[in-house]
């Protein structure tokens, strides 16, 4: 059994307090506030953090950390990705540019991506099917990355556990090719 | 983001008061609760934004420190570093809520500056 700290980050109302509250079996911590911005289509949005567990069936425990999605709150990316084990990146499909979308979180979350692991899940995909699973694919080559792009529906837990195994996979195999 | 011309005047009212009445003061914003400017008064313009956003996530991580505690709402934080102070002030108003940051040197008075943080604070949210 271990204990692994797990960020979630992406675009902003891409559920990244949704995930947390569908699977955490501690009472979620979070600090939304109301949404005074009048280009997001939100009432409240994440100023601070968010904060669940999660004990998988093997024995893992994970401390699932969400941070806030938009660049102004780039310090808590900062802040948040001190020790963390691996990251999960949430894009909604049905924003404007969501490869420039992801791109900004590839960037600002570059050194934890090095080190550890990321797994990308794009949300909306049923209402907006463009740009497929293969263009972030290509995207994510084309800089040289390497990790899985996968549609989900956070408000689902089976999903979201998915998610987190996956990354958890990820890292793994990450630690025994670099035999750390 | 939209400020009513009444608020954002009694904003700019109370900032050019703690201005005046706060020994050792470096810069005061207010902003919106999720890290918008509303007003400033400061010497390095680009600390504004910047400004904004952390004391809303400060605000934020105090109110939660403050219900997990069961201490109840979080009305202030001060931060207390080597070379000074940040006071963070919660403003609570039906339709907008707000947050009073103030930076002071070293030589500020605690006392004093949560004093008319606070006094400013009940100002706006009074206006």
């Amino acid at each position: 059994m271990s204990d692994h700290k797990i960020l979630f980050s992406g675009t902003t109302g891409a559920g990244k307090t949704t995930a947390i509250r569908a699977v955490s079996e501690t009472p979620p911590m979070s600090t939304d506030v109301r949404n005074t911005d009048t280009g997001l289509s939100k009432e409240m949005t994440t100023v601070g953090l968010d904060y669940g567990e999660l004990t998988l069936d093997n024995g893992d425990k994970l401390r699932l950390y969400g941070t806030p999605g938009q660049k102004r709150f780039d310090f808590m990316w900062t802040i948040l990705s001190k020790g963390a084990l691996g990251l999960v990146i949430l894009i909604d499909n049905s924003q404007p540019d969501p490869l420039a979308d992801l791109d900004m979180y590839l960037q600002g979350f570059k050194q934890l991506i090095e080190d550890t692991a990321c797994v990308i899940a794009v949300g909306r995909t049923e209402t907006h099917p463009a740009p497929d699973l293969e263009q972030y694919a290509s995207d994510l080559a084309a800089r040289g990355i390497l990790c899985p792009v996968l549609a989900a529906d956070v408000r689902d837990a089976p999903q979201v556990v998915q998610l987190l195994e996956l990354l958890l996979l990820q890292l793994e195999m990450k630690m025994e090719s670099t035999n750390l | 983001m939209t400020i009513h011309p009444n608020l954002q005047r009694a904003c700019d009212r109370a900032l050019n008061e703690l201005m005046l009445d706060i020994k050792g003061i470096k810069a005061v914003v207010v902003s919106t609760e999720d890290g918008f400017e509303v007003a400033a008064r400061v010497e390095n313009t680009a600390q504004i934004a910047r400004l904004s956003a952390m004391a809303s996530s400060l605000a934020a991580l105090g109110a939660m420190a403050g219900e997990e505690s069961q201490l109840g709402v979080c009305e202030s934080i001060i931060m207390q570093a080597a070379e000074g102070f940040i006071a963070i002030i919660q403003v609570r108003r039906a339709d907008v809520s707000l947050i009073v940051s103030v930076v002071t040197g070293r030589d500020a008075v605690t006392g004093q500056v949560l004093y008319f943080s606070k006094k400013a604070a009940k100002s706006l949210q009074d206006a």
